[in-house]
């Protein structure tokens, strides 16, 4: 039957939401709980105490450890869970290790197509499979549209012109875009003279001229960013299409590690000198003038000159700084938003498209979100995943994991009856809910870039200095996090 | 030598074989300042592309020509520069305003001592 992550990994799990008040009372408890922890000795270690503790093994905090070790400097990397990569998770039991986490490569990834080749990790083109239904078809208020009768379709809310003829997962895209970009540097969203433009998409569009009907289509509905035009800024929006522009660089096909993409992080982190401290959930961070420590949910301690705090702002909100972050700061890593992501993996028994004569691939306004089959891909029996974003994810976490997965298949067959019988769950991951990412990447809403908080999430606090994807000045996703990595590491050559 | 051999052979024992194999790559050389452009760039003549061109060749160099094997954006290839330490402290200042609309994702170098020693790096490495 359905498989569910570890506790250590996504999951939706009651567990996993007590792990999390755990945490939270833990921090609460902090000052004595830190106090008992530093009367013990820190744990017997054979070698000399670290330089720098990094918080986190994914992208950014192993991608900064080994820019760190390589300019001689010893580091320590604690990592809450028993696996490295954080965000970036293969499935590794599923035939063909699809994604869970991080899954497109863009060939402007520079520095993670630089580790991967470092370190000999085959890559390969993450086409998509070509499907003789035609593309990506449209389910919505119980109707389904081929994509190529959307234009002709009564549920289409867009007037006649150049946007009807666009399926509704671009056109939020194609409606931002303008010509020329408003933004035309990948820095320039940061910049104070865009400052006023942080307002929210559905302010932007509505001045447009756009119906609540239209945000909703474009926005609420299988978002890829935020939940609905409303809590999204239209200039981290502008931003992302600049960073694509980027990103796309030659034009060259997107990549996929062959075997998963955590193959990059697994191979990182065993270049490593020191070797990663796995189960070690921080819930506390206490600087003096000498040195910084790290306190663990079970109160061990673990002590450095410097730290780098890589976790995400979703957990980093979790743990107890002692002294406390500078206001703006911790206003960002508590207000920040992360993108809401459920996925169910489904192993496909008989191809039920070739008797629908649908696409395979298929955007829904139900509980199954986006279907996607990755079969192709895999090269072993096909894969159908379940894609559910947004406050249709929300729904789904409320739920006992299982009743969640069965809403989704239930939505797959009432739309498709003739997946009936022949979708067996494999595996469903929840990122929301997931004690160690409590989201997938960051939505910056709408007046937060104003308000400063990128430039607060960056800022180094005295022996403490931050990395990770929310924090990075030009790329975003997995290559955003190795950028970050490597701005910190600097930051803290510079320091030490 | 025996004492030796063990030391070596505890370590390799140890240490995964992946990690060796960096470990043998020894670290490239340069300032830095190079450390962030190395992910992107290789410095020597004759050496591959990365996300960025090698920049064998670079002084005297038209902006956007050097490799043929290598696409530019449009707006590197009609930006008319020529690189010399000038306009590699400009460039490298802030390459989104000395060039809009390239492709180089770099926020750009503050300090004016760095950019100048690895410009200097650059010229010797680059010959
Ligand atoms: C569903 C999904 C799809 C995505 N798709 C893409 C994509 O296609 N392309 C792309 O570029 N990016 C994508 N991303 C984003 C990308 O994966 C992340 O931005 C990137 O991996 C983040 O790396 P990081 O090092 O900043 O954070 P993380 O990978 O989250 O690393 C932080 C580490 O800290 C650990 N940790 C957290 N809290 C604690 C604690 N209290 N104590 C100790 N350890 C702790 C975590 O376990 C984790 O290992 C996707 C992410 C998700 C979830
Ligand atoms: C994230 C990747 C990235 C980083 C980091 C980066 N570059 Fe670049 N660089 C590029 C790309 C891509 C181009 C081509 C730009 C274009 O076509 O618009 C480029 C172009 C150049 C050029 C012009 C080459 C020519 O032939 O005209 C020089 C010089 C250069 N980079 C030097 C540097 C230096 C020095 C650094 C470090 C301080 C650096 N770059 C950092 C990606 C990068």
């Amino acid at each position: 039957m359905m498989k569910s992550s570890r506790h250590d990994d996504a999951t939706t799990s009651a567990l996993t939401r007590r792990t999390l008040v755990k945490a939270g009372l833990a921090a609460a408890l902090m000052p004595g709980l830190a106090k008992a922890a530093t009367t013990r000795k820190a744990p017997a270690s054979p070698s000399a105490p670290a330089d720098v503790l990094v918080l986190g093994a994914g992208l950014s905090g192993l991608n900064a450890g080994l820019l760190l070790e390589e300019q001689g400097f010893r580091v320590t990397v604690l990592e809450g869970r028993s696996r490295v990569g954080g965000r970036v998770y293969s499935l590794t039991d599923i035939p063909g290790q699809p994604d869970a986490g991080g899954a497109v490569i863009a060939p402007g990834y520079a520095r993670l197509l630089d580790r991967a080749g470092q370190f000999g990790v085959p890559l390969r083109p993450l086409a998509s499979p070509v499907d003789k239904n035609g593309p990506m078809a449209i389910h919505v208020s119980g109707q389904t549209i081929p994509a190529a009768q959307w234009a002709g379709s009564p549920l289409n809310p867009f007037p006649q012109g150049p946007l009807r003829a666009v399926p509704p997962y671009a056109v939020g895209m194609a409606a931002l875009r303008t010509s020329p970009p408003v933004l035309q540097s990948v820095g320039d969203w940061r910049e104070p003279a865009f400052a006023d433009r942080d307002i929210s998409i559905a302010d932007y569009l509505t001045a447009k001229g756009w119906t609540p009907e239209q945000l909703r289509l474009a926005f609420a509905v299988n978002p890829g960013y935020g939940n609905s035009a409303t809590d999204l800024s239209v200039l981290m929006m502008w931003h992302l299409q600049e960073n694509m522009r980027i990103m796309a660089a030659d034009g060259s096909p997107v990549v996929q590690a062959v075997g998963g993409n955590a193959r990059i992080p697994q191979a990182m982190a065993a270049a490593l000198k020191t070797e990663v401290r796995f189960n070690q959930q921080v819930v506390g961070v206490r600087s003096d003038a000498a040195g910084v420590e790290a306190v663990t949910a079970e109160g061990q301690v673990h002590r450095a000159r410097w730290l780098l705090c890589t976790l995400p702002a979703s957990t980093a909100r979790l743990v107890r700084f002692d002294p406390a972050l500078p206001l703006l700061q911790q206003t960002a890593i508590d207000e920040i938003t992360y993108n809401r992501t459920f996925q169910v993996f489904f192993e496909v028994a008989e191809p039920f498209w070739e008797t629908d004569g649908l696409p395979a691939s298929m955007w829904t306004d139900t509980s199954a979100g986006r279907l996607m089959p990755l079969g192709a891909l895999a090269g072993g029996p096909a894969l159908l995943l379940a894609y559910v974003n947004g406050f249709a994810a929300d729904l789904l976490s409320r739920m006992p994991p299982e009743q969640a997965v069965a809403r989704v298949q239930e939505s797959i067959t009432r739309i498709r009856p003739a997946a009936a019988g022949k979708l067996r769950v494999l595996h469903h991951v929840n990122w929301q809910d997931d004690p160690f990412a409590g989201g997938a990447y960051t939505c910056w809403r709408p007046g937060q870039i104003r308000a400063g908080f990128a430039s607060a999430f960056d800022a180094p606090v005295g022996r403490i200095v931050f990395a990770g994807e929310h924090t990075a000045r030009l790329a975003r996703g997995m290559e955003g996090a190795m950028e970050s990595g490597e701005r910190a590491a600097l930051q803290l050559m510079e320091l030490i | 030598m025996n004492r030796l051999r063990l030391a070596l052979a505890a370590v390799l024992a140890a240490s995964p074989v992946s990690a060796l194999l960096a470990q043998s790559q020894a670290p490239q050389p340069g300032p830095r300042a190079w450390l962030q452009c190395r992910a992107c760039h290789t410095a020597k003549t004759g050496e591959a592309n990365k996300v960025g061109p090698n920049l064998g060749k670079l002084f005297g160099a038209k902006a956007g020509t050097l490799r043929a094997n290598y696409t530019y954006s449009p707006a590197l290839k009609a930006s008319g520069i020529v690189w010399n330490d000038k306009t590699l402290d400009a460039w490298l200042a802030n390459p989104a305003l000395t060039v809009p609309g390239t492709r180089m994702a770099y926020p750009g170098l503050a300090n004016p001592a760095e950019r100048k020693a690895l410009i200097a790096w650059l010229r010797k490495e680059t010959r």
